[in-house]
């Protein structure tokens, strides 16, 4: 079942060497990878996921709330839900960060996140998130993988179980600095689908840059001898293994298996050159923050998230984290949240300005957000609580409605309350957007078709462009 | 269709006619009119489509009925918190009017009418229901199929042969030639202990020429301890065993690897299935062995319940613990039973005939039982069982505790000792040191460390500090507030200490005192202020250890210190040794498990006893008369009579050896599962199995022996035609090597694998807790033991072990995936594991030239190379300049080879 398909971008040279050396018998690519139709037309071809671990406080950036301004400092006139630190919940706090109309669309971005106001007609911001975990582990377990207590596989997974890869020669998931707690691994594993639609991870979250960039990808780069020398390796390898299928009749787990190594040595190539930022001009270096030191790291993330979305990598996820979560402020949120939003916010408006320059942006999905918010009451004396029942994410790109906001929460910022979109929702409508439809994306496990959105999801017709 | 009316409403309706004051409406009507438009005015707006706060909507009668109303019920919880008289008061901040309150009452004494509502588990559960019936194949009594007469037959070589060939016939096939000798021992060797023949293993089929060689190679192998880690293996994918609980936090269990050890020893001991099987679901209540304390063998095997994933962090206690009973019963019933029984926790199962409340009897059992100590609090943990006698373990206990709660009091003496420092010295100079730090004062004679920190602490933040709204107040006399600030800290500090003094002298008269006394509640509402937390908290001037400041300690706090320190130095002294500990489960608090609708622990239906799924148990099923009912569900499980486990087991042997099952959904013989292709042959080797005692080691013989067994891979033109799933066994299918075995023979081929048997694998102490740069615990490209050791961290599993299609250590896995993608070419030709492996066996090569490729050849494929290969080969490391360089290369080549990669 090997299946004739794209070679995806910049091969062509290789091709040349690859077939000198006859390394190349048939150009063909399969297996579970190759590129798949969509179920329909798609409004997006690739996901570029940033994901702020620990909970940005979207009444601080996305969801202006007067109320909290006139009843700072009284109660929360309304039952109190199910809140990870109810012992220090106190009164109502209201946003110390001023709110601006923004853009011809005139959605409202607080000062802390000026770089982000500047593309606001580039954005739906979804007002009405709503997810189940209370918790950093329920909700991100539920953000990624759309349950929050089972083993189930990850979105990018399943995007990548739907669709297959553009680009054979680089991963078809990658994950640049995942955390490796809450959660860990399983934010971007396959759970019961199979292996190879795992996600592949570049470092992760505490590591620094620097420590990553000479071999962001585990064994791509030959052990000691030249690429040269691993050429004729992999050819006398390829020789014995084609004899030995020979005296077999046809085997496609062994063919498979030749491939394998065919496909590894093209991604040899590749790799390195993808990764490779110091390629990008200063210009973008700088639109990206890579000249600051505040926006080094999260710059990078996301300038390879760019770097390898148009290579064609299906999902591309940056995390922002460090030792511990980088957003989750329950005290001293006035000092630390600036600090936070300071980070990301010319890195990630570089993105959105340099994928739309480069006229990326349409099909690609680029979704920012967190796996809560938080809430609209103080914790201790400056901090904000976990609020998984109303928050704000936000969308660009890939046929999502420019310049517009979707849905709302209550006066306070609390609960969801218009249009509420469930993770559920969240992710039927991102496979929507990617040309799948949730319901059918399915995979037989013990007898059962599992699904992303296991028995709810709707997708969210009016956010669509 | 209405519930009504039912008895209580006419009952409630009786009553109200005879008193005169009743409503005139039906139930219905009474509800239409007065209690929905009640309900949605005052409570829609949090308890409604959009929001559902607590989970209940008073549109859908689902969240309401059987939870915060109990029909009839004047304590329900809705019409306690509308009267004010609970915890939960409703609606908050303004309660009903009379008159409202008293309509909610009547309607719930009605029986709490809603038209057009039927709750659906009340039709469900029907407690005298009948046994769902079932033609089902599974779900009959396992046969007793006669031998199929297939005539002479030279192929033959036990019964299983007569099976497989009366349908190999049937479909006009022959079976494939016998395997040659390497082939069949490179099988056999793989399949049994997952490792590949060394030259003792050529040496001795090559020189044994007696029918029997190849019976005795086999009985040789499975004799040894390396069979117990290969098939032990196999189970522990079913026991989805891992090291750590996953889900969220992912903490280590620690003794984890006891279990792990467990499974070995039982495969390695041939431990009858049947048992195998009750000591891991109730091993702890089953009876110690002669002259031995306790059961320490069925403690540990009851890791197979206690070391799931489990999400400690969980807010919600409720959701936690019942979050790991569906856990369990998923595990349970798939690994023994083949079921997917945990389909039925939201709602009866969609394929097979098993109820919710067959769920809900099972979730009795798990929720009666311990896995948490402390399931109520936030951040449980997991339960552990100690493996000594219960008074050495009290002794060891008390002793522990003892020393705890000195420990404890000298954590409280030394923050007394210290606030009594800064109360009695620099916490009366604070008012210098702000006026100094803002310039009001020189700094002579003061720490300018302290002013420094100050200048710090008063710079205007954009939410400013109420408790120094006075300090930033320009029209105040600003040495009046800094002498005032000092003034409060000082008495907060002296009253803080003054608590804690007294704590400390009531504590130590506990701990010294006769028998294990409590220490007293330290006070939970100690004196503090703003000002106070921002000196003594994180970064406050006042944050350093009380140990670094002994020196300065009043002479009576430094002496009590000091003789708390001695007494603690002997209590470590005499601390009876740790006993071992195991993660287990236990006995828990008996619970009379409710149905819970849609899975919703908020939703609590009716009571369902204990009991085991009634389309395989039958009703009439005797009531468990007291404990968990692990016991019980042990010994069904474990029964010949039970119709599912022995084949369930016999048909996993069966996959682990073949490749494939008989039944090819090992995990699901439900409807939805696939019928087996040979159900006489499955049958019959399940009663074999049950008849041998349950023998593991003698099903291996039995199957071993065939002529099934024994075929080659090869395959002809008319079975590539005919059977090309080989669903008809006409060949012995060829598989790819798992991730472990693949690691363990690049180990052993080159000479590095340490071959050490069990033991903890120690996750926490020494060595082993370096991170590696994915932050790994321990990386397996260094690590020379067998791959079974490596520690699984569910949410940090090698990459390794992904890559090769592991699985996910999460949830019972019957079969493995097998993927063929480039990242694994990537890591046979580049990592550090397989070039210092190539490495290895090219430094072990001697002599030269084709010499040197025979070795090779040997001793990675253990054959010799054809001369043709031979010539390849040597032209091959010749034209490479770096002579050592090309042999590791060729070795590496062969290592990565398809052929080394494949059982045939």
């Amino acid at each position: 079942m090997l299946r004739r398909s794209s070679l995806g971008f910049g091969s062509l040279g290789l091709y040349s060497l690859l077939q000198e050396s006859d390394l190349l018998a048939e150009p063909s690519i399969g297996g579970p990878l190759a590129s798949k139709r969509p179920h329909f037309a798609p409004r997006a071809k690739r996901i570029i996921f940033l994901f702020m671990h620990g909970g940005v406080s979207h009444i601080d950036t996305f969801d202006p709330k007067p109320r909290l301004d006139s009843d700072n400092g009284k109660p929360l006139p309304i039952k109190r839900s199910l809140t990870f630190n109810a012992k220090e919940a106190g009164g109502l706090m209201r946003s110390p960060w001023e709110f601006k109309q923004r853009g011809e669309s005139g959605i409202p971005v607080s000062e802390l996140f000026p770089e982000v106001a500047t593309c606001a007609d580039d954005l739906c911001v979804i007002r009405s998130m709503v997810g189940e975990g209370v918790d950093h582990g329920a909700a991100m377990l539920q953000l990624f993988t759309g349950t929050f207590s089972f083993s189930r596989p990850s979105m990018g997974a399943w995007t990548l179980y739907g669709l297959g890869t553009e680009n054979q020669n680089l991963p078809g998931f990658i994950t640049i600095k995942p955390t490796q707690w809450q959660g860990g691994d399983k934010l971007f594993a396959t759970s019961f689908l199979p292996g190879a639609y795992q996600g592949t991870p570049i470092g992760s979250s505490p590591m620094a840059v620097d420590d990553i960039i000479d071999n962001p990808i585990d064994h791509v780069l030959p052990q000691g001898g030249s690429s040269e020398e691993q050429r004729l390796e992999l050819e006398f390898l390829r020789q014995m293994n084609r004899r030995h299928a020979d005296d077999r009749r046809l085997d496609p787990d062994l063919e498979a298996r030749i491939q394998a190594f065919e496909l590894a040595f093209r991604m040899q190539a590749e790799a390195p050159e993808a990764f490779d930022v110091s390629r990008e001009t200063d210009a973008t270096r700088r639109l990206y923050g890579l000249d600051e030191e505040a926006t080094r790291d999260f710059g990078w993330q996301c300038l390879l998230a760019r770097r390898l979305s148009e290579r064609g990598v299906r999902v591309v996820q940056a995390t922002h984290s460090g030792a511990e979560e980088k957003w989750d402020h329950h005290g001293d949120i006035l000092r630390l949240h600036p600090i936070r939003s300071r980070e990301v916010d010319k890195p990630i408006a570089g993105l959105i300005k340099d994928l739309k320059a480069r006229g990326l942006l349409d099909e690609t999905l680029v979704v920012w957000g967190s796996e809560f918010g938080r809430t609209p009451f103080s914790e201790g004396a400056d901090g904000r609580d976990h609020n998984p029942y109303g928050f704000s994410i936000f969308m660009a790109g890939g046929g999502v409605k420019q310049g517009s906001i979707y849905g709302a929460t209550d006066e306070f910022g609390y609960h969801a309350v218009e249009d509420r979109m469930h993770i559920h929702d969240l992710h039927a409508t991102i496979l929507h957007l990617m040309g799948l439809d949730h319901e059918r994306l399915t995979f037989r496990y013990s007898g059962r078709d599992f699904r992303l959105t296991d028995v709810a999801g709707v997708v969210a017709e009016k956010l669509l462009a | 269709m209405r519930r009504l009316p039912s008895s209580p409403v006419i009952a409630a309706l009786g009553v109200l006619l005879l008193g005169g004051s009743l409503p005139a409406e039906t139930g219905d009507e009474y509800f239409e009119k007065r209690v929905r438009p009640l309900l949605v005015q005052h409570c829609g707006q949090c308890h409604g489509e959009e929001l559902q706060t607590a989970g209940i909507n008073f549109r859908d009668p689902d969240t309401v009925i059987g939870g915060a109303v109990v029909s009839g019920d004047e304590s329900s919880a809705l019409i306690r918190a509308v009267r004010y008289e609970s915890a939960i008061k409703m609606p908050p901040g303004s309660k009903l009017p009379q008159e409202a309150i008293e309509t909610l009452v009547d309607w719930v004494r009605m029986g709490a009418p809603w038209p057009g509502y039927e709750p659906a588990e009340m039709a469900e559960v029907d407690l005298d229901e009948e046994a769902p019936r079932s033609s089902h194949w599974a779900f009959q009594p396992i046969s007793d199929p006669p031998v199929p007469d297939i005539g002479e037959s030279a192929w033959v070589r036990n019964d299983i042969d007569r099976f497989v060939l009366a349908r190999l016939r049937q479909a006009g096939l022959e079976p494939a030639p016998p395997a040659a000798k390497p082939a069949l021992l490179r099988r056999a060797k793989f399949d049994l202990q997952g490792l590949p023949p060394d030259k003792e293993d050529v040496r001795r089929l090559d020189d044994d020429n007696s029918p029997e060689a190849f019976r005795n190679i086999v009985d040789d192998f499975l004799s040894s301890p390396h069979y117990g880690e290969r098939w032990g293996r196999h189970w522990l994918d079913v026991a989805r065993y891992a090291d750590s609980t996953g889900v969220d936090e992912d903490h280590p269990f620690g003794d984890s690897w006891r279990y792990r050890d467990y499974v070995v020893a039982a495969f390695n001991d041939d431990l009858p299935f049947d048992q195998f099987v009750r000591e891991q679901i109730a091993g702890d209540l089953l009876p110690a062995p002669e002259g031995a304390p306790i059961n320490a063998r069925g403690v540990v095997a009851t890791g197979f319940l206690a070391l799931g994933p489990m999400a400690l962090a969980q807010r919600d206690p409720i959701q936690k613990k019942y979050d790991v009973v569906d856990e369990q019963i998923d595990t349970t019933s798939k690994a023994f039973l083949g079921l997917t029984v945990a389909c039925a926790r939201c709602h009866d199962h969609k394929f097979d005939p098993i109820l919710t409340s067959d769920y809900y009897a099972l979730a009795g059992i798990f929720a009666s039982t311990r896995t948490f100590d402390d399931w109520r609090r936030n951040g449980s943990r997991y339960h552990k069982e100690p493996l000594v006698a219960s008074d050495v373990y009290q002794r060891y206990k008390q002793a522990a505790d003892a020393l705890e709660r000195l420990e404890r009091i000298r954590r409280i003496a030394l923050q007394a000792a210290k606030l009594g420092y800064v109360a009695a010295g620099p916490a009366t100079r604070i008012a210098d040191h702000i006026r100094a730090s803002a310039g009001d004062l020189p700094q002579n004679g003061l720490d300018a460390e302290s002013i420094e920190w100050f200048r710090a602490y008063l710079q205007p933040r954009p939410s400013p500090r109420k408790h120094l709204a006075a300090w930033r107040d320009a029209s105040a006399d600003q040495s009046a507030v800094a002498a005032a600030l000092q003034a409060e800290l000082v008495q907060t500090l002296q009253a803080r200490m003054a608590l804690y003094e007294a704590w400390v002298e009531e504590a130590l008269e506990a701990a010294r005192g006769e028998g294990d006394q409590e220490l007293p509640e330290l006070p939970t509402d100690l004196p503090t202020s703003l000002f106070f937390g921002d000196l003594f908290d994180d970064g406050g001037l006042f944050d350093f250890d009380p140990g670094d400041i002994k020196d300065r300690f009043a002479p009576g706090d430094s002496q009590r210190i000091a003789t708390l320190d001695a007494e603690i130095a002997q209590g470590r002294e005499a601390l009876p040794e740790e006993p071992p500990m195991a993660n287990s489960v236990a006995e828990g608090e008996p619970v009379r498990q409710r149905i819970f609708r849609r899975g919703q622990h908020k939703n609590p239906g009716p009571i369902v006893s204990k009991r085991f799924p009634l389309v395989l148990a039958g009703d009439g099923q005797p009531d468990v008369p007291a404990g968990s009912g692990r016991l019980e569900l042990a010994s069904w499980i474990a029964s010949a009579q039970n119709p599912l486990t022995a084949r369930v087991i016999v048909n996993r042997v069966w996959l682990w050896h073949f490749g494939e099952g008989l039944v090819r959904t090992p995990n699901n013989y439900g409807l939805r599962g696939e019928s087996p292709t040979h159900p006489q042959l499955l049958d019959w080797l399940a009663r074999r199995f049950v008849a041998s005692g349950w023998s593991i080691k003698a099903l291996h013989r039995l199957i071993m022996d065939s002529a099934t067994y024994r075929m080659s891979s090869a395959i002809s033109d008319q079975a590539f035609r005919l059977d090309p799933e080989n669903r008809l066994w006409s060949r012995f299918e060829r598989r790819r090597l798992t991730i472990e075995e693949l690691r363990d023979s690049y180990l052993q081929i080159s000479g590095r694998l340490d071959p050490a048997v069990g033991g903890n694998t120690d996750l926490a102490a020494g060595g082993l807790v370096e991170f590696d740069r994915n932050n790994r615990r321990i990386d397996p490209d260094d690590y020379t033991r067998r791959s079974l050791y490596l520690p699984l961290m569910r949410n940090k599993l090698p990459n390794l072990l992904g890559l090769f299609d592991f699985g996910d250590a999460t949830t019972a896995n019957g079969q493995r995936s097998v993927t063929n993608v480039a990242p694994q070419a990537l890591y046979l030709m580049n990592s550090d594991f397989a070039q210092s492996a190539a490495h290895g066996v090219a430094s072990r090569l001697n002599g030269s030239g084709a010499d040197r490729v025979r070795q090779a050849y040997r001793s990675v494929l253990a054959r010799p190379p054809s001369e043709q290969e031979s010539d390849r080969a040597l032209q091959y490391v010749q034209a490479r300049p770096d002579q050592e360089a090309a042999w590791t290369s060729l070795c590496k080549v062969l290592l990565a080879s398809n052929e080394f990669h494949y059982v045939e």
